[in-house]
């Protein structure tokens, strides 16, 4: 199953599009900000649409806020590399999945940050639409900001995803298109492979299965039900 | 200077809008070549487009065994061709078009 985590769809009635698209090109399902109620819904094309939620708060306490509310029902929690008390906090938390860099933004991605993203399991995130919107200089700077996250990303041992970020259907990648844009960012084949992949497959099912009554804690859960003798 | 081997790749190139000709598609392929890696890249890339279908969207590239890598980078990032919004999808590459199961006319 390959999962393209970071589709931007503006409304529901351009998901069809992006659907017969993705299907073509070898996705299994893809994941949506903002306009779905539900976890996920299957579609006629064989491809399942995930909820995404992307936490756009500066303070913490917005953060947290957003995460209690979302977090039940959405698969794919996604916080943008902002400030650093709250993205340190953040990606503290357990409930984030996804750590999202805008190359459009000065923040960068500290080297503490990744580690303390690494210790929660939380991913960064690499969209490829910056990349394709842009050329010349402004694809430069794009490039060197995406390629110095991804080291640190790599040295801090983080998870690293690759996603779209498509605002229309012509911006989806296949996925082995998206792995020599990984490759162009500066990661080896192995890596970006996983980074397509494995680990946005990996990071559903983890939420997924976080979100079922049977879950307790990570390692625990109830197999079976049954009333005390 | 050691001869370097030449591989194909077997493309599909997804369209909405206008059918993109091979001629705009190869010139799209060079400049986005040349401004991601440049000149010297492009100069050894021996880059050539052996087979476009304008209305199915597949088609054969042919190149040096050593820039295939850079040269599907580069036309993955294409994002349009003559004003129509495009997506490259790399299928397959082989050492021989043979290899690639795809028939190419011959030109006449």
């Amino acid at each position: 199953m390959t999962v393209d985590v970071g589709v931007c769809i503006p409304d529901m009635e351009r998901i069809g599009s992006f659907a017969t698209l993705a299907h073509q090109i070898g996705f299994k399902g893809i994941a949506v900000t903002g306009l779905m109620n539900q976890p996920f819904s299957y579609l006629t094309d064989g491809i399942t649409v995930y909820r995404r939620e992307n936490l756009t708060g500066k303070g913490i306490s917005s953060l947290r806020n957003q995460i209690e509310r979302v977090r039940r029902n959405t698969p794919i929690v996604a916080v943008q590399v902002g400030s650093i008390d709250a993205t340190n906090w953040a990606v503290e938390n357990r409930r984030v999945d996804l750590l999202t860099l805008d190359p459009a933004k000065d923040h960068k991605l500290r080297e503490t940050t990744a580690c303390l993203a690494s210790t929660s399991s939380i991913a960064l995130e690499i969209q490829i639409a910056p990349l394709l919107n842009t050329s010349g200089l402004h694809r430069s700077r794009i490039l060197k900001a995406y390629r110095e996250a991804l080291v640190t990303a790599v040295d801090a041992e983080m998870g690293i995803v690759l996603s779209s970020g498509a605002t229309h259907p012509m911006g989806l990648r296949s996925p082995l298109a998206m792995m020599h844009i990984g490759m162009l960012l500066g990661i080896d084949r192995t890596l970006a492979e996983r980074a397509v992949y494995e680990l946005p497959t990996y990071i559903i099912e983890r939420s997924l299965k976080r979100s079922s009554p049977e879950f307790v804690s990570p390692g625990v859960e109830i197999i079976r039900r049954g009333e005390n003798p | 200077m050691k001869k370097s081997r030449r591989r194909y790749l077997l493309f599909h190139l997804h369209r909405e809008g206008q059918p993109v000709s091979g001629k705009h598609l190869g010139m799209a392929l060079w400049k986005s070549l040349l401004s991601l890696y440049g000149e010297v890249h492009a100069a050894d890339s021996k880059l050539y487009l052996l087979d476009f279908d304008e209305d199915t969207g597949v088609g054969v590239l042919q190149c040096s065994g050593s820039a295939l890598q850079q040269i599907i980078t580069a036309a993955v990032v294409i994002n349009a061709v003559e004003q129509t919004s495009v997506s490259f999808e790399p299928k397959r590459t082989s050492g021989t078009i043979k290899g690639l199961n795809h028939r190419v006319p011959r030109r006449e």
